[in-house]
């Protein structure tokens, strides 16, 4: 997959993973491995950014005696994934036509 | 290898990123390999399911604002500069020639001026003293003209001292400064690659 596509992907990937409940590094990995390509050094870099641009926060809590951090979607996160799914809905309508013609092709 | 000198290696891979930087990239790696360890893992099976420290460390570089990372001389750069040798050490060793060809040819025309202006002062000493000499024999005609041709000389001697000190001083000068440009650029250069 183009790297910069990907990179999208795995963004949006990440932020959903937080829709349900704060999560942290370990977990993310854990939970979006069955679904996209993803490892720890490349979900540092990408968490480090989406914190810069204000669509996640992070906080530490006490986990067996240590810090560990935890992640949370902010709403702007949020709007970044229904904007995603509405970008795609038009990708989705040129995927299909694309389909179909190489497939009557 | 442990997690302690998995971490300790990664913050020496990362010591061109900001030094708060490798604390939060240490931090990060640090809380995964617990959270593995408490999945059941061992220290050695964590730290080896991370992957390459090198490569973790290029990609955490990779990521940071192209400022902030301090640029080493690359691998490349330096095996090039060793392997090529032969050829960089003749074109720095023509250049050194060419300046000091320059330099030479500047003085050599200061050299000449001088040697002029020496000249006119001995012509006109000699022209001086043939002068006293015909003065003496009683040849008065040969005196006068010799006194004349003396006196010419050194008036054109004694004007080229007033124009050769200051051109030699300028000479000088430019030498100097040249020179001092020339040293800065390398260890510009030289600063920059370190």
């Amino acid at each position: 997959m183009d790297p910069q596509l990907k990179r999208g992907f795995v963004e949006v990937c990440v932020l959903s993973s937080l829709l349900r409940e704060d999560s942290y590094g370990y977990k993310i990995i854990k939970d979006l491995s069955g679904h996209i390509e993803i490892s720890e050094s490349t979900l540092y870099p990408i968490l480090r950014r989406l914190e810069a641009s204000g669509l996640l926060t992070v906080s530490s809590k006490e986990h067996n005696g240590r810090l560990r951090k935890y992640y949370a979607i902010t709403g702007e996160g949020r709007a970044r994934i229904r904007e995603f799914l509405t970008e795609w809905e038009s990708v989705m309508k040129a995927y299909e036509f694309i389909k179909g013609e190489a497939g009557g092709a | 290898m442990n997690k302690a000198q998995f971490l300790k290696r990664l913050s020496s891979a990362l010591a061109r990123a900001p030094r708060g930087e490798v604390a939060k990239s240490v931090q990060y790696y640090s809380e995964i390999l617990d959270d593995r360890i408490e999945e059941g893992l061992s220290e050695d099976e964590a730290v080896q399911s991370l992957g390459e420290i090198g490569a973790i460390a290029e990609q955490i570089l990779s990521e940071l604002p192209a400022g902030s990372v301090r640029q080493g001389p690359r691998a490349v750069t330096v095996v090039l500069l060793i392997l090529g040798f032969p050829v960089w050490s003749s074109i720095l060793a023509a250049a050194a020639a060419v300046v000091l060809a320059l330099y030479a040819v500047l003085w050599a025309v200061d050299l000449a001026l001088w040697c002029v202006e020496l000249s006119l002062t001995v012509a006109s000493g000699i022209c001086l003293a043939a002068a006293g000499r015909w003065f003496l024999t009683g040849d008065a005609a040969y005196a006068l003209v010799a006194l004349g041709a003396g006196l010419v000389l050194a008036g054109a001697s004694i004007l080229g001292i007033h124009g050769m000190v200051p051109l030699t001083k300028q000479f000088g000068r430019f030498s100097a400064w040249s020179f001092r440009r020339i040293v800065r650029f390398f260890a510009g250069k030289r600063m920059r690659m370190v």
